[in-house]
């Protein structure tokens, strides 16, 4: 499935043409058993991290779960993420236009529900975030 | 929804960052039953992680609590309740040594003592500076309370509180995010450390969870708010680009002791006199800059050191704090050298829940810490006032809470139409089917007209316009409906934050109607000079009958200020 979703961005001098392709995963723990992928293409026409995509991608759909809070330090870990296959801070990791990207609940923690991880219980035995 | 479970405490705090757990450790030390309810992660949300890491404590030979009060008060405009602020200064130094015990870093200067530095305002050098900020406080403070005997609750946001037919406040109805349901905690005292509201305004340095919640709970029981209007605008925080935006940089480090650098408009012009104005009147000079037609792009200014007489390698020596790193080696934006995009912002809110020196609301049993309370330092505040205030009041209202709950044999059983509150907020969200499609175009809405109508400018006019405004958003607010609760509901838990920012924008308007003179962070065009005469007071709003109570307050003062100054 692939959302074709409008979105001002904060410049819009007409030239934002490029896009970024998402593919995000998606869990809902009383009615999925295991998750599911959802593909969205938004506009993008500068660099941005992968904070500011998760941002967008909840705005244009609040029922997308994230966590929202950040230090604006790139300190506090509230970001935690899995990119393309790597744990890494959302806050701290860019994205380009024209990029393809996977998104993911970050491995190190027991999954709640789409992007969002219980940091009180971390799982064993797993890789260390960046 | 009814609550499914319950459970019951001697201190309920509510809130997780520095005052929070502060409160949280004092009541555990004390000897309570503690439980500490937040609506995330400590550590990883709340607004103590953006601080930049100073805190006021007179520990420097050249420093006294006189000349600490003394700064705090000239500082506040008349505002500061000078009960408080005597307070704040005779515990100040104590507090930042329990953060040392805790196991929170403080910078120390080669011979082993602590570094501080001299902020505008200050008579003599006075911010200790943690090592890791407010992360690595809140750090510290965590692992203190996961080795203390206080149960935490993480996810858990607080729909209302409970209150018993005496009206004293006997607990919370929380809603448990992870599992998507309702849980009544009943609690002999409850402490409200839940921070301020700035994510109302579009441009903020504080992340989304800065909702003000506290405040609308406390509002709903009958408690006292004062000072709602003078919300603090830091002078420099970044607008643009995105991945950047809402953090902040120091005006403070432009100083010629520190970077020597300047606020310029988009022509390259000076902005800021040097030596550097506090906070009001630099944030002010910057926006009538842009409102003169000098800004960037972006509505701001440039914040540049990058023509520092002190050269590259002294100015990059200096900004090696958090921010700092992470803009030049996380996003490739390099302050010292570029310059940055900036504008004021909303970064403290200096009004809030009215307490006493014991941290007492106007609500029997509910106890309230800065920022969440509101008349500690007045219409303005020194750097480093924030976090020391958080660490007093906490520890005092930790310590309060945990008397009251000593003399209290049982929980009084709270009102049924109490409960019912809780119930009815959650219920109405939930609609089988709908989804809440509108929930982030009403919230940025909210910021717009917050911004536009109560932000650096003010006027009668526009207060008065900005109700039919509010009115409309409530409406469309109303009217919101989302999915049947599950796990992580985060789009309930948004809903009913944009309903207390809603009620609260109204709160906030009112106080900034009634107060008709510029003092401070309020600024109104159509009064545009400070009047003692009639305005040397607090303003307060507190629930009756019909529509909000209004009305002036007289500033509490004390022997120690000697020279009656303002």
């Amino acid at each position: 499935m692939v959302h074709r979703e409008s979105l001002r961005t904060e410049d819009t001098d007409g030239s934002a043409n490029e896009r970024i392709t998402i593919h995000l995963s998606r869990f809902d723990p009383s009615t999925d058993t295991q998750p599911r992928v959802e593909t969205i293409e938004l506009p993008l026409d500068e660099p941005v991290s992968v904070m500011v995509l998760l941002q967008r991608l909840h705005a244009i759909d609040p029922q997308r779960a994230c966590r929202t809070s950040m230090c604006f330090k790139g300190a506090c870990g509230a970001c935690l993420i899995r990119v393309d296959g790597k744990n890494v801070l959302g806050c701290s990791t860019i994205v380009d236009p024209g990029e393809t990207i996977t998104l993911e609940p970050h491995s190190g923690f027991e999954h709640i529900r789409d992007l969002v991880v219980d940091f009180s219980r971390p799982r064993s035995s797993v890789e260390e975030a960046e | 929804m009814t609550s499914s479970d319950h459970l019951e405490t001697d201190v309920l705090v509510i809130g997780g960052g520095a005052a929070g757990v502060r409160a949280a450790l004092a009541a555990a030390e004390a000897g309570a039953a503690v439980t500490l309810a937040s609506k995330a992660p400590i550590a990883r949300s709340g607004i103590t992680i953006t601080a930049g890491g100073g805190i006021q404590a007179p520990f420097h030979p050249d420093d006294s609590e006189q000349a600490f009060f003394d700064d705090v008060v000239r500082y506040g405009y008349g505002l500061a309740d000078e009960t408080l602020v005597e307070v704040m200064v005779e515990n100040a130094c104590d507090r930042v040594l329990d953060l040392e015990q805790y196991g929170v870093e403080f910078r120390k200067k080669d011979d082993g003592t602590r570094l501080q530095f001299q902020m505008p305002g200050q008579s003599a050098p006075r911010n200790v500076r943690l090592a890791a900020e407010g992360v690595g406080l809140m750090g510290g403070l965590r692992r203190a309370l996961l080795r203390s005997s206080a149960t935490v609750i993480e996810d858990f946001y607080t729909v209302e509180l409970l209150q018993a037919n005496d009206d004293s406040i006997v607990g919370a109805s929380c809603f448990d995010v992870r599992r998507g349901v309702l849980v009544e905690i009943k609690a002999k005292a409850v402490v409200l450390a839940t921070g301020g509201c700035q994510a109302m305004w579009s441009i903020t340095d504080c992340p989304a969870d800065a909702t003000g919640d506290g405040l609308t709970l406390a509002y709903r029981c009958g408690a006292e708010l004062v000072d709602l209007e003078m919300i603090l605008f830091y002078p420099s925080v970044v607008i643009h680009p995105p991945s950047a935006r809402g953090s902040f940089v120091h005006y403070e480090w432009l100083e010629e002791w520190a970077c020597d650098g300047e606020i310029r408009d988009s022509k390259g012009a000076p902005v800021l006199p040097k030596p550097l104005p506090v906070r009001d009147v630099a944030m002010r000079t910057m926006w009538e800059a842009v409102e003169e037609g000098r800004g960037t792009s972006h509505g701001g200014l440039w914040w540049d050191v990058s023509q520092s007489p002190k050269g590259h390698d002294a100015v990059n020596a200096f900004l090696q704090g958090q921010q700092y790193r992470y803009m030049r080696d996380r996003l490739g934006i390099n302050p010292t050298t570029e310059m940055i995009e900036v504008a004021p912002g909303a970064h403290y809110q200096l009004g809030g829940i009215r307490i006493n020196e014991r941290a007492e609301t106007s609500a029997p049993g509910l106890y309230a810490v800065p920022e969440a309370a509101g008349n500690v330092e007045g219409a303005n505040r020194l750097s480093g006032s924030a976090l020391a205030a958080t660490q007093v009041f906490g520890t005092i209202a930790g310590h309060e809470a945990s008397k009251r709950a000593r003399r209290i044999k049982r929980v009084s059983e709270p009102l049924a139409a109490s409960r019912q509150r809780a119930t009815d907020r959650i219920e109405r969200r939930l609609e089988s089917g709908t989804v809440p499609q509108e929930l982030p175009q009403l919230r940025e809405a909210l910021q717009k007209a917050v911004s536009r109508f109560i932000g650096v400018k003010r006027s009668g006019d526009g207060l008065r316009n900005f109700q039919a405004e509010l009115d409309g958003l409530s409406d469309r607010c109303r009217i919101l409906r989302t999915s049947p609760a599950g796990s992580f509901h985060q789009s309930l838990v948004e809903m009913l934050e944009l309903e207390n920012m809603l009620d609260l924008a109204e709160l906030i308007r009112r106080s900034a109607l009634l107060r008709q003179e510029s003092r401070g962070h309020h600024y109104r065009a159509d009064f545009p000079n400070r009047d003692d005469d009639t305005w040397r007071c607090h303003t307060l709003v507190a629930p009756s009958a019909d529509e909000p109570r209004c009305e002036r307050l007289p500033v509490r003062r004390v022997s120690r200020n000697k020279v009656g100054q303002q």
